[in-house]
Protein backbone atom coordinates (compact mmCIF):
# COMPACT_ATOMS: atom_id res chain seq x y z
CA UNK A 1 0.00 0.00 0.00
CA UNK A 2 1.55 3.36 -0.97
CA UNK A 3 1.37 6.61 1.21
CA UNK A 4 -0.72 8.90 -0.19
CA UNK A 5 -0.56 11.54 2.22
CA UNK A 6 2.90 11.74 4.52
CA UNK A 7 4.16 14.68 6.26
CA UNK A 8 7.51 14.41 8.04
CA UNK A 9 8.78 17.46 10.75
CA UNK A 10 6.56 20.02 9.19
CA UNK A 11 6.54 23.26 10.78
CA UNK A 12 3.68 26.04 9.68
CA UNK A 13 3.79 29.27 11.30
CA UNK A 14 1.39 32.98 10.19
CA UNK A 15 2.92 35.95 11.21
CA UNK A 16 5.37 34.36 13.98
CA UNK A 17 2.73 32.48 15.73
CA UNK A 18 3.59 28.29 15.26
CA UNK A 19 0.18 26.81 13.96
CA UNK A 20 2.18 23.31 13.30
CA UNK A 21 4.80 22.09 15.45
CA UNK A 22 7.17 19.41 13.80
CA UNK A 23 4.54 17.34 12.57
CA UNK A 24 4.89 13.64 10.82
CA UNK A 25 2.05 11.67 9.30
CA UNK A 26 1.21 8.95 6.84
CA UNK A 27 -2.03 8.02 5.55
CA UNK A 28 -2.01 4.66 2.95
CA UNK A 29 -3.98 4.40 -0.06
CA UNK A 30 -7.48 4.16 1.04
CA UNK A 31 -7.08 5.00 4.79
CA UNK A 32 -9.80 6.80 6.48
CA UNK A 33 -7.91 9.02 8.84
CA UNK A 34 -9.70 11.34 11.51
CA UNK A 35 -7.74 15.04 12.59
CA UNK A 36 -9.04 15.41 15.86
CA UNK A 37 -8.42 18.16 18.23
CA UNK A 38 -9.77 21.32 19.78
CA UNK A 39 -10.32 24.69 17.34
CA UNK A 40 -6.52 26.62 16.35
CA UNK A 41 -5.26 22.88 17.03
CA UNK A 42 -3.51 23.48 13.53
CA UNK A 43 -6.47 20.81 11.82
CA UNK A 44 -7.52 23.25 9.48
CA UNK A 45 -3.80 24.51 8.69
CA UNK A 46 -2.96 21.01 7.96
CA UNK A 47 -5.59 20.15 5.85
CA UNK A 48 -4.87 23.47 4.03
CA UNK A 49 -1.55 22.16 3.59
CA UNK A 50 -2.02 19.01 1.96
CA UNK A 51 -4.69 20.99 -0.62
CA UNK A 52 -1.49 23.24 -1.22
CA UNK A 53 -2.87 26.16 -0.09
CA UNK A 54 -0.27 26.89 1.83
CA UNK A 55 3.44 25.99 1.80
CA UNK A 56 5.38 24.33 4.71
CA UNK A 57 7.87 26.59 6.62
CA UNK A 58 10.32 23.47 6.88
CA UNK A 59 9.62 19.46 6.37
CA UNK A 60 8.78 16.98 4.13
CA UNK A 61 5.02 16.91 2.64
CA UNK A 62 4.08 14.55 -0.15
CA UNK A 63 0.68 13.83 -2.26
CA UNK A 64 0.29 10.62 -4.02
CA UNK A 65 4.33 10.88 -3.91
CA UNK A 66 4.21 13.85 -5.28
CA UNK A 67 6.38 16.85 -2.90
CA UNK A 68 4.71 19.87 -2.12
CA UNK A 69 7.52 21.51 -0.76
CA UNK A 70 9.09 21.23 -4.14
CA UNK A 71 6.17 21.86 -6.36
CA UNK A 72 6.10 24.77 -9.08
CA UNK A 73 3.01 27.12 -8.61
CA UNK A 74 2.00 26.39 -12.21
CA UNK A 75 1.60 22.34 -11.08
CA UNK A 76 -0.48 22.83 -7.66
CA UNK A 77 -3.67 22.97 -9.61
CA UNK A 78 -3.22 19.51 -11.34
CA UNK A 79 -2.37 18.35 -7.76
CA UNK A 80 -5.30 19.87 -6.42
CA UNK A 81 -7.61 18.25 -9.04
CA UNK A 82 -6.69 14.96 -7.58
CA UNK A 83 -8.16 16.13 -4.09
CA UNK A 84 -11.97 16.50 -2.95
CA UNK A 85 -12.21 18.90 -0.37
CA UNK A 86 -15.24 19.26 1.77
CA UNK A 87 -16.05 22.33 4.13
CA UNK A 88 -18.01 22.83 7.02
CA UNK A 89 -19.51 26.19 4.56
CA UNK A 90 -20.38 24.17 2.23
CA UNK A 91 -18.80 26.41 -0.39
CA UNK A 92 -21.23 26.53 -2.79
CA UNK A 93 -22.03 29.17 -5.39
CA UNK A 94 -25.36 30.83 -4.64
CA UNK A 95 -26.05 31.83 -8.36
CA UNK A 96 -25.72 28.08 -9.83
CA UNK A 97 -27.86 25.09 -9.74
CA UNK A 98 -26.78 22.08 -7.92
CA UNK A 99 -25.85 20.33 -11.34
CA UNK A 100 -23.66 23.23 -12.72
CA UNK A 101 -21.71 23.18 -8.36
CA UNK A 102 -21.07 19.96 -8.76
CA UNK A 103 -19.71 20.19 -12.62
CA UNK A 104 -16.91 22.80 -11.58
CA UNK A 105 -14.82 20.49 -11.57
CA UNK A 106 -15.21 19.07 -15.00
CA UNK A 107 -15.55 22.17 -16.49
CA UNK A 108 -11.84 23.47 -15.86
CA UNK A 109 -11.09 19.46 -17.56
CA UNK A 110 -12.40 20.84 -20.42
CA UNK A 111 -15.11 18.27 -21.07
CA UNK A 112 -18.22 19.17 -22.63
CA UNK A 113 -21.52 20.51 -21.52
CA UNK A 114 -23.50 16.81 -22.20
CA UNK A 115 -20.25 15.04 -20.81
CA UNK A 116 -20.81 17.46 -17.14
CA UNK A 117 -24.21 17.31 -17.00
CA UNK A 118 -24.21 13.49 -17.32
CA UNK A 119 -21.28 13.06 -14.65
CA UNK A 120 -22.51 15.34 -12.61
CA UNK A 121 -26.14 14.19 -12.40
CA UNK A 122 -24.40 10.95 -11.54
CA UNK A 123 -22.34 12.20 -8.71
CA UNK A 124 -25.75 13.82 -7.16
CA UNK A 125 -27.48 10.47 -7.92
CA UNK A 126 -24.48 9.19 -5.51
CA UNK A 127 -25.64 11.15 -2.79
CA UNK A 128 -29.09 11.10 -2.73
CA UNK A 129 -30.07 14.19 -4.76
CA UNK A 130 -30.61 12.88 -8.24
CA UNK A 131 -34.09 14.39 -7.85
CA UNK A 132 -32.44 18.20 -7.16
CA UNK A 133 -30.03 18.62 -10.01
CA UNK A 134 -31.67 22.17 -11.23
CA UNK A 135 -31.92 23.60 -7.15
CA UNK A 136 -29.82 26.15 -6.29
CA UNK A 137 -28.15 26.08 -2.79
CA UNK A 138 -30.79 28.39 -1.22
CA UNK A 139 -33.48 26.48 -1.61
CA UNK A 140 -32.01 23.46 0.14
CA UNK A 141 -31.25 22.13 3.33
CA UNK A 142 -27.93 22.28 5.27
CA UNK A 143 -27.34 18.42 4.82
CA UNK A 144 -28.42 18.88 1.08
CA UNK A 145 -25.80 21.58 0.85
CA UNK A 146 -23.32 19.44 1.78
CA UNK A 147 -24.07 16.60 0.00
CA UNK A 148 -24.18 19.08 -3.29
CA UNK A 149 -20.23 19.70 -1.93
CA UNK A 150 -19.69 16.02 -1.37
CA UNK A 151 -20.90 15.22 -4.99
CA UNK A 152 -18.88 18.57 -6.22
CA UNK A 153 -15.79 16.73 -4.15
CA UNK A 154 -15.96 13.25 -5.81
CA UNK A 155 -17.13 14.02 -9.18
CA UNK A 156 -13.43 13.85 -10.92
CA UNK A 157 -13.16 10.59 -9.04
CA UNK A 158 -10.24 12.19 -6.77
CA UNK A 159 -7.66 9.77 -5.04
CA UNK A 160 -8.10 11.79 -1.66
CA UNK A 161 -11.18 13.19 0.07
CA UNK A 162 -10.87 15.74 3.00
CA UNK A 163 -13.20 17.10 5.19
CA UNK A 164 -12.87 20.29 7.39
CA UNK A 165 -15.26 20.03 9.80
CA UNK A 166 -17.49 18.71 7.27
CA UNK A 167 -20.83 18.41 9.71
CA UNK A 168 -20.26 21.48 11.49
CA UNK A 169 -23.76 22.89 10.66
CA UNK A 170 -25.42 20.12 10.41
CA UNK A 171 -27.72 18.22 13.28
CA UNK A 172 -27.11 14.75 14.27
CA UNK A 173 -29.32 13.21 11.72
CA UNK A 174 -27.52 14.80 8.49
CA UNK A 175 -24.82 14.44 10.30
CA UNK A 176 -24.81 10.74 10.41
CA UNK A 177 -26.37 10.73 6.99
CA UNK A 178 -23.07 12.49 5.65
CA UNK A 179 -20.81 10.27 7.65
CA UNK A 180 -22.16 6.85 5.99
CA UNK A 181 -21.79 8.99 2.20
CA UNK A 182 -18.34 9.46 3.74
CA UNK A 183 -17.99 5.18 4.39
CA UNK A 184 -19.43 4.91 1.02
CA UNK A 185 -16.64 6.71 -0.87
CA UNK A 186 -14.41 4.93 1.49
CA UNK A 187 -15.21 1.36 0.10
CA UNK A 188 -14.57 2.73 -2.58
CA UNK A 189 -10.98 2.72 -2.02
CA UNK A 190 -10.69 6.61 -2.33
CA UNK A 191 -8.40 7.62 0.94
CA UNK A 192 -10.49 10.21 3.58
CA UNK A 193 -8.78 12.50 5.68
CA UNK A 194 -11.23 14.35 8.11
CA UNK A 195 -10.68 17.28 10.43
CA UNK A 196 -13.01 17.52 12.95
CA UNK A 197 -14.07 17.51 17.09
CA UNK A 198 -17.19 16.05 16.48
CA UNK A 199 -17.94 13.36 18.83
CA UNK A 200 -20.43 11.73 16.46
CA UNK A 201 -17.93 11.51 14.13
CA UNK A 202 -15.34 10.19 16.26
CA UNK A 203 -17.87 7.93 18.09
CA UNK A 204 -18.52 7.03 13.64
CA UNK A 205 -14.71 6.20 13.05
CA UNK A 206 -14.61 4.23 15.83
CA UNK A 207 -17.11 1.89 14.61
CA UNK A 208 -16.00 1.73 10.97
CA UNK A 209 -12.28 1.06 12.32
CA UNK A 210 -10.95 4.47 11.11
CA UNK A 211 -7.57 5.69 11.87
CA UNK A 212 -7.37 8.73 13.82
CA UNK A 213 -4.79 11.17 14.82
CA UNK A 214 -4.95 13.67 17.90
CA UNK A 215 -3.04 17.61 16.66
CA UNK A 216 -3.07 19.61 19.96
CA UNK A 217 -1.16 23.51 19.66
CA UNK A 218 0.37 22.23 16.67
CA UNK A 219 1.63 19.27 17.83
CA UNK A 220 0.39 15.79 16.76
CA UNK A 221 -0.59 13.45 19.50
CA UNK A 222 -1.87 9.65 19.46
CA UNK A 223 -1.26 9.21 16.33
CA UNK A 224 -2.74 5.88 14.82
CA UNK A 225 -4.07 4.75 18.13
CA UNK A 226 -7.51 3.74 18.11
CA UNK A 227 -9.35 6.82 19.66
CA UNK A 228 -11.21 4.64 22.64
CA UNK A 229 -7.70 3.75 23.82
CA UNK A 230 -5.90 7.33 23.60
CA UNK A 231 -2.00 6.77 24.72
CA UNK A 232 -0.22 9.04 26.30
CA UNK A 233 3.30 10.02 25.65
CA UNK A 234 6.40 10.79 28.59
CA UNK A 235 7.45 14.25 27.97
CA UNK A 236 11.09 13.81 28.40
CA UNK A 237 11.17 10.77 26.62
CA UNK A 238 8.91 11.19 23.30
CA UNK A 239 9.42 14.48 22.86
CA UNK A 240 6.21 15.83 22.72
CA UNK A 241 3.78 16.57 25.29
CA UNK A 242 -0.27 15.99 25.81
CA UNK A 243 -1.64 18.81 26.42
CA UNK A 244 -5.73 18.76 27.03
CA UNK A 245 -8.18 21.70 26.36
CA UNK A 246 -11.46 21.66 27.82
CA UNK A 247 -12.77 20.52 24.13
CA UNK A 248 -10.08 18.21 23.70
CA UNK A 249 -11.12 16.28 26.66
CA UNK A 250 -14.48 16.39 25.80
CA UNK A 251 -13.59 14.43 22.44
CA UNK A 252 -11.54 12.43 24.56
CA UNK A 253 -14.54 11.90 27.16
CA UNK A 254 -16.86 11.03 24.48
CA UNK A 255 -14.54 8.64 22.76
CA UNK A 256 -13.62 6.46 25.86
CA UNK A 257 -17.64 6.23 26.48
CA UNK B 1 -14.26 25.95 -27.13
CA UNK B 2 -12.40 27.23 -24.29
CA UNK B 3 -12.72 31.00 -25.40
CA UNK B 4 -16.84 30.40 -26.04
CA UNK B 5 -16.40 29.18 -22.15
CA UNK B 6 -14.65 31.82 -20.93
CA UNK B 7 -16.50 34.37 -23.02
CA UNK B 8 -19.47 32.86 -21.56
CA UNK B 9 -17.89 33.23 -17.67
CA UNK B 10 -17.54 36.88 -18.89
CA UNK B 11 -20.76 36.87 -19.21
CA UNK B 12 -22.12 35.51 -16.44
CA UNK B 13 -19.84 38.07 -14.35
CA UNK B 14 -20.62 41.02 -15.84
CA UNK B 15 -24.06 40.71 -16.37
CA UNK B 16 -24.13 40.78 -12.72
CA UNK B 17 -22.59 44.54 -12.58
CA UNK B 18 -24.41 45.96 -15.58
CA UNK B 19 -23.73 49.57 -14.34
CA UNK B 20 -20.14 48.94 -13.65
CA UNK B 21 -20.19 47.93 -17.24
CA UNK B 22 -21.72 50.77 -18.35
CA UNK B 23 -19.58 53.59 -16.76
CA UNK B 24 -15.92 51.42 -17.48
CA UNK B 25 -17.35 51.71 -21.20
CA UNK B 26 -19.12 55.18 -21.35
CA UNK B 27 -15.46 56.68 -19.28
CA UNK B 28 -13.35 54.57 -21.76
CA UNK B 29 -15.51 55.57 -24.89
CA UNK B 30 -14.75 59.44 -23.76
CA UNK B 31 -11.34 59.15 -23.15
CA UNK B 32 -11.07 57.80 -26.57
CA UNK B 33 -12.89 60.24 -28.07
CA UNK B 34 -10.71 62.98 -26.86
CA UNK B 35 -7.39 61.51 -28.73
CA UNK B 36 -10.07 60.85 -31.76
CA UNK B 37 -10.32 64.47 -32.08
CA UNK B 38 -7.10 65.64 -32.32
CA UNK B 39 -6.40 62.37 -34.80
CA UNK B 40 -9.08 63.54 -36.54
CA UNK B 41 -7.77 67.12 -36.63
CA UNK B 42 -4.25 66.00 -37.49
CA UNK B 43 -5.61 64.05 -40.21
CA UNK B 44 -7.47 66.90 -42.19
CA UNK B 45 -4.49 69.27 -41.23
CA UNK B 46 -2.59 66.75 -43.07
CA UNK B 47 -5.40 66.41 -45.89
CA UNK B 48 -5.34 70.41 -46.24
CA UNK B 49 -1.48 70.67 -46.99
CA UNK B 50 -1.15 68.06 -49.49
CA UNK B 51 -4.18 69.09 -51.19
CA UNK B 52 -2.80 72.98 -50.95
CA UNK B 53 0.51 71.04 -52.00
CA UNK B 54 1.99 71.99 -48.83
CA UNK B 55 5.46 72.15 -50.18
CA UNK B 56 4.88 74.95 -52.79
CA UNK B 57 6.05 78.66 -52.06
CA UNK B 58 5.68 80.61 -54.98
CA UNK B 59 2.88 80.08 -57.78
CA UNK B 60 3.70 81.84 -60.95
CA UNK B 61 0.58 83.00 -62.58
CA UNK B 62 0.82 82.64 -66.82
CA UNK B 63 -0.98 85.65 -69.15
CA UNK B 64 -3.85 84.55 -70.89
CA UNK B 65 -3.59 82.72 -74.28
CA UNK B 66 0.01 81.64 -73.49
CA UNK B 67 1.16 78.63 -74.87
CA UNK B 68 1.95 75.32 -73.73
CA UNK B 69 5.05 75.94 -74.95
CA UNK B 70 5.97 79.28 -73.17
CA UNK B 71 4.92 78.03 -69.68
CA UNK B 72 7.20 74.95 -70.31
CA UNK B 73 10.00 77.53 -70.91
CA UNK B 74 9.38 79.62 -68.00
CA UNK B 75 9.08 76.30 -66.18
CA UNK B 76 12.06 75.30 -67.29
CA UNK B 77 14.11 78.51 -66.43
CA UNK B 78 12.78 78.28 -62.70
CA UNK B 79 13.99 74.89 -62.16
CA UNK B 80 17.35 75.54 -62.73
CA UNK B 81 17.51 78.73 -60.23
CA UNK B 82 19.38 78.37 -57.10
CA UNK B 83 17.09 77.41 -54.25
CA UNK B 84 14.00 75.96 -56.03
CA UNK B 85 13.41 72.12 -55.63
CA UNK B 86 10.87 71.36 -57.84
CA UNK B 87 8.22 73.16 -60.30
CA UNK B 88 4.61 71.80 -61.90
CA UNK B 89 2.98 73.59 -64.58
CA UNK B 90 -1.37 73.98 -63.71
CA UNK B 91 -2.90 74.22 -66.86
CA UNK B 92 -6.68 75.93 -66.90
CA UNK B 93 -8.87 73.08 -66.78
CA UNK B 94 -6.34 71.37 -63.95
CA UNK B 95 -6.73 75.28 -62.09
CA UNK B 96 -10.58 74.66 -62.81
CA UNK B 97 -11.04 71.19 -61.13
CA UNK B 98 -9.24 72.26 -58.29
CA UNK B 99 -11.66 74.86 -57.49
CA UNK B 100 -14.77 73.31 -58.34
CA UNK B 101 -13.44 70.30 -55.89
CA UNK B 102 -12.85 72.96 -53.23
CA UNK B 103 -16.42 74.36 -53.06
CA UNK B 104 -17.36 70.65 -52.40
CA UNK B 105 -21.52 70.95 -51.85
CA UNK B 106 -21.32 74.21 -52.95
CA UNK B 107 -20.01 73.68 -56.12
CA UNK B 108 -22.78 74.64 -57.80
CA UNK B 109 -21.38 78.04 -57.68
CA UNK B 110 -19.58 77.82 -60.13
CA UNK B 111 -22.64 76.69 -62.77
CA UNK B 112 -22.93 78.79 -65.58
CA UNK B 113 -19.37 80.26 -64.94
CA UNK B 114 -16.46 79.35 -68.42
CA UNK B 115 -14.53 76.78 -67.25
CA UNK B 116 -11.33 78.85 -68.76
CA UNK B 117 -11.45 81.56 -66.79
CA UNK B 118 -8.76 80.75 -64.19
CA UNK B 119 -5.04 81.70 -65.13
CA UNK B 120 -2.67 78.32 -65.96
CA UNK B 121 0.48 78.97 -63.04
CA UNK B 122 3.62 77.46 -62.49
CA UNK B 123 3.50 76.17 -59.11
CA UNK B 124 7.47 76.23 -57.53
CA UNK B 125 9.24 74.32 -54.28
CA UNK B 126 11.79 76.02 -52.36
CA UNK B 127 14.20 75.32 -50.62
CA UNK B 128 13.62 75.94 -46.64
CA UNK B 129 14.28 79.83 -45.88
CA UNK B 130 14.71 80.93 -49.76
CA UNK B 131 10.92 82.13 -50.24
CA UNK B 132 12.11 84.90 -47.20
CA UNK B 133 15.45 85.96 -49.27
CA UNK B 134 13.58 86.00 -52.76
CA UNK B 135 11.01 88.15 -51.83
CA UNK B 136 13.76 91.38 -51.96
CA UNK B 137 15.46 90.14 -53.97
CA UNK B 138 16.13 91.79 -57.09
CA UNK B 139 15.15 88.80 -59.44
CA UNK B 140 11.59 88.43 -58.09
CA UNK B 141 11.00 91.33 -59.99
CA UNK B 142 12.40 90.79 -63.21
CA UNK B 143 10.41 87.24 -62.73
CA UNK B 144 7.04 89.28 -62.49
CA UNK B 145 8.45 91.06 -65.80
CA UNK B 146 8.84 88.33 -67.47
CA UNK B 147 7.28 87.77 -70.69
CA UNK B 148 4.21 85.72 -70.39
CA UNK B 149 3.81 86.26 -66.88
CA UNK B 150 0.74 88.01 -65.44
CA UNK B 151 1.75 88.02 -61.79
CA UNK B 152 4.15 85.93 -58.67
CA UNK B 153 2.91 85.28 -55.57
CA UNK B 154 5.15 84.53 -52.47
CA UNK B 155 2.95 82.32 -50.21
CA UNK B 156 5.44 83.49 -47.38
CA UNK B 157 6.01 80.55 -44.63
CA UNK B 158 3.06 79.32 -44.43
CA UNK B 159 3.48 76.07 -45.88
CA UNK B 160 6.40 75.50 -43.40
CA UNK B 161 3.65 76.95 -40.59
CA UNK B 162 1.39 74.11 -41.31
CA UNK B 163 3.92 71.51 -41.49
CA UNK B 164 4.72 72.88 -37.57
CA UNK B 165 1.12 72.81 -36.86
CA UNK B 166 0.72 69.55 -38.34
CA UNK B 167 3.63 68.07 -36.07
CA UNK B 168 2.53 70.12 -33.25
CA UNK B 169 -1.29 68.16 -33.91
CA UNK B 170 0.75 64.99 -33.62
CA UNK B 171 2.53 64.97 -30.90
CA UNK B 172 0.10 66.23 -28.93
CA UNK B 173 -2.02 63.33 -30.83
CA UNK B 174 0.35 61.03 -29.08
CA UNK B 175 0.51 62.97 -25.65
CA UNK B 176 -3.00 62.84 -25.50
CA UNK B 177 -3.02 58.94 -26.45
CA UNK B 178 -0.24 58.39 -23.85
CA UNK B 179 -2.59 59.72 -21.13
CA UNK B 180 -5.91 58.18 -22.09
CA UNK B 181 -4.07 55.19 -22.68
CA UNK B 182 -2.97 55.19 -18.70
CA UNK B 183 -6.39 56.23 -18.13
CA UNK B 184 -7.81 53.89 -19.67
CA UNK B 185 -5.75 50.59 -18.11
CA UNK B 186 -6.85 52.20 -14.56
CA UNK B 187 -10.33 52.46 -15.74
CA UNK B 188 -10.13 48.90 -17.06
CA UNK B 189 -7.67 47.39 -14.41
CA UNK B 190 -10.10 49.24 -11.44
CA UNK B 191 -13.29 47.44 -13.00
CA UNK B 192 -11.80 44.60 -13.24
CA UNK B 193 -10.53 44.89 -9.54
CA UNK B 194 -14.11 45.05 -8.69
CA UNK B 195 -15.10 41.80 -10.44
CA UNK B 196 -12.51 39.81 -8.92
CA UNK B 197 -13.81 41.26 -5.84
CA UNK B 198 -17.13 40.33 -6.11
CA UNK B 199 -16.34 36.98 -7.12
CA UNK B 200 -13.49 36.07 -4.68
CA UNK B 201 -15.89 33.26 -3.42
CA UNK B 202 -16.01 31.66 -7.17
CA UNK B 203 -12.42 32.15 -7.61
CA UNK B 204 -11.30 30.74 -4.56
CA UNK B 205 -13.53 27.46 -5.29
CA UNK B 206 -12.29 27.16 -8.69
CA UNK B 207 -9.01 26.99 -7.43
CA UNK B 208 -10.25 24.56 -4.50
CA UNK B 209 -11.40 21.88 -7.39
CA UNK B 210 -7.85 22.59 -9.39
CA UNK B 211 -8.36 25.22 -11.71
CA UNK B 212 -5.14 26.71 -12.89
CA UNK B 213 -4.53 30.79 -13.12
CA UNK B 214 -5.02 30.71 -16.76
CA UNK B 215 -8.76 29.44 -16.50
CA UNK B 216 -9.60 31.57 -13.40
CA UNK B 217 -8.12 35.02 -15.27
CA UNK B 218 -9.82 34.16 -18.46
CA UNK B 219 -13.20 35.61 -18.51
CA UNK B 220 -11.83 38.54 -16.70
CA UNK B 221 -9.34 39.09 -19.70
CA UNK B 222 -12.29 38.40 -22.20
CA UNK B 223 -14.24 41.08 -19.91
CA UNK B 224 -11.40 43.80 -20.27
CA UNK B 225 -10.99 43.05 -23.92
CA UNK B 226 -14.85 43.43 -24.55
CA UNK B 227 -15.21 46.65 -22.36
CA UNK B 228 -12.03 47.91 -24.09
CA UNK B 229 -13.45 46.80 -27.89
CA UNK B 230 -16.99 48.81 -26.44
CA UNK B 231 -15.49 51.57 -25.15
CA UNK B 232 -13.37 52.21 -28.58
CA UNK B 233 -16.32 51.45 -30.54
CA UNK B 234 -18.52 53.86 -28.93
CA UNK B 235 -16.03 56.32 -28.90
CA UNK B 236 -15.66 55.76 -33.03
CA UNK B 237 -19.00 56.26 -33.05
CA UNK B 238 -19.49 59.21 -31.07
CA UNK B 239 -16.57 61.08 -32.87
CA UNK B 240 -18.75 59.92 -36.53
CA UNK B 241 -21.66 61.95 -34.66
CA UNK B 242 -19.67 64.67 -34.07
CA UNK B 243 -17.67 65.04 -37.35
CA UNK B 244 -20.86 64.88 -38.97
CA UNK B 245 -22.37 67.04 -36.82
CA UNK B 246 -19.56 69.95 -37.03
CA UNK B 247 -18.03 69.25 -40.65
CA UNK B 248 -20.45 71.08 -42.73
CA UNK B 249 -20.24 74.40 -40.57
CA UNK B 250 -16.00 73.94 -40.35
CA UNK B 251 -16.01 73.62 -44.40
CA UNK B 252 -18.34 76.69 -44.59
CA UNK B 253 -15.92 78.52 -42.38
CA UNK B 254 -12.96 76.98 -44.31
CA UNK B 255 -14.56 77.83 -47.52
CA UNK B 256 -12.37 77.38 -50.57
CA UNK B 257 -9.08 76.81 -48.61
CA UNK B 258 -10.21 73.02 -48.43
CA UNK B 259 -8.82 72.41 -51.69
CA UNK B 260 -8.63 68.58 -51.21
CA UNK B 261 -12.01 68.10 -50.84
CA UNK B 262 -14.78 68.11 -47.83
CA UNK B 263 -12.85 67.14 -44.62
CA UNK B 264 -12.15 63.41 -44.40
CA UNK B 265 -12.83 60.84 -41.81
CA UNK B 266 -10.88 57.48 -40.98
CA UNK B 267 -10.83 54.70 -43.13
CA UNK B 268 -12.85 51.42 -42.02
CA UNK B 269 -9.24 49.64 -42.06
CA UNK B 270 -8.22 52.53 -39.44
CA UNK B 271 -11.15 52.49 -37.27
CA UNK B 272 -11.36 48.23 -37.40
CA UNK B 273 -7.86 48.66 -36.04
CA UNK B 274 -8.87 51.12 -33.56
CA UNK B 275 -11.10 49.10 -31.91
CA UNK B 276 -8.56 45.77 -32.11
CA UNK B 277 -6.03 48.51 -30.14
CA UNK B 278 -9.01 48.79 -27.46
CA UNK B 279 -9.60 45.52 -27.37
CA UNK B 280 -6.10 44.82 -26.34
CA UNK B 281 -5.55 48.02 -24.46
CA UNK B 282 -8.39 46.30 -22.32
CA UNK B 283 -7.33 42.49 -21.75
CA UNK B 284 -3.65 44.59 -21.12
CA UNK B 285 -5.59 46.83 -18.28
CA UNK B 286 -6.63 43.36 -17.00
CA UNK B 287 -3.76 41.36 -16.52
CA UNK B 288 -2.02 44.26 -15.24
CA UNK B 289 -5.06 44.11 -12.50
CA UNK B 290 -5.35 40.45 -12.30
CA UNK B 291 -1.08 39.88 -11.87
CA UNK B 292 -1.22 41.33 -8.17
CA UNK B 293 -4.95 39.80 -7.35
CA UNK B 294 -5.33 36.28 -9.28
CA UNK B 295 -2.83 33.57 -7.89
CA UNK B 296 -3.09 30.53 -7.24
Amino acid sequence: MRNMIQLEAVWKSFSGASALRGVSLTVGEGDAVLLTGPSGAGKTTLLRLVFAAERPDRGELSVAGRSLARLSDASIPYVRRNIGVVFQDFKLLGERTALENVGMPLEILGLGRKDIRARAASALDAVGLGARLEARPASLSGGEQQRVAVARAIVGEPAILLGDEPTGNLDPQRTLELLELFEAIHQRGTTLLLATHDPTVVDFGVEHGWRCARLVDGELLDVDLPPSRPQRHDEETEGFATRESPDDTEVIRVVRA
Amino acid sequence: MSFVRSLRRAWDGARGKPLIQLVAVGTIALSLLLVGVVELTALNVRRLSAGWGGDVQMTVYLEDGVTPARANKVAAALAKLPGVVGVRTVDAHEAWTRLRRSLGARADLLDGVEEGFLPASIEVSLKPGVAEVLRVHPAFERLRHTAGVEDVELSGNWAARLRDIEHLLSVAGWAVAALVLCACLYIVGSTIRLGVFARRDEIEIWKLVGATNGFVKAPFLVEGGVQGALGTGLAVMLLYGLYRLASPHVEAVLGGWLASGPLGFFSPAQLALAVLLGALLGVAGSAVALGRYVRV
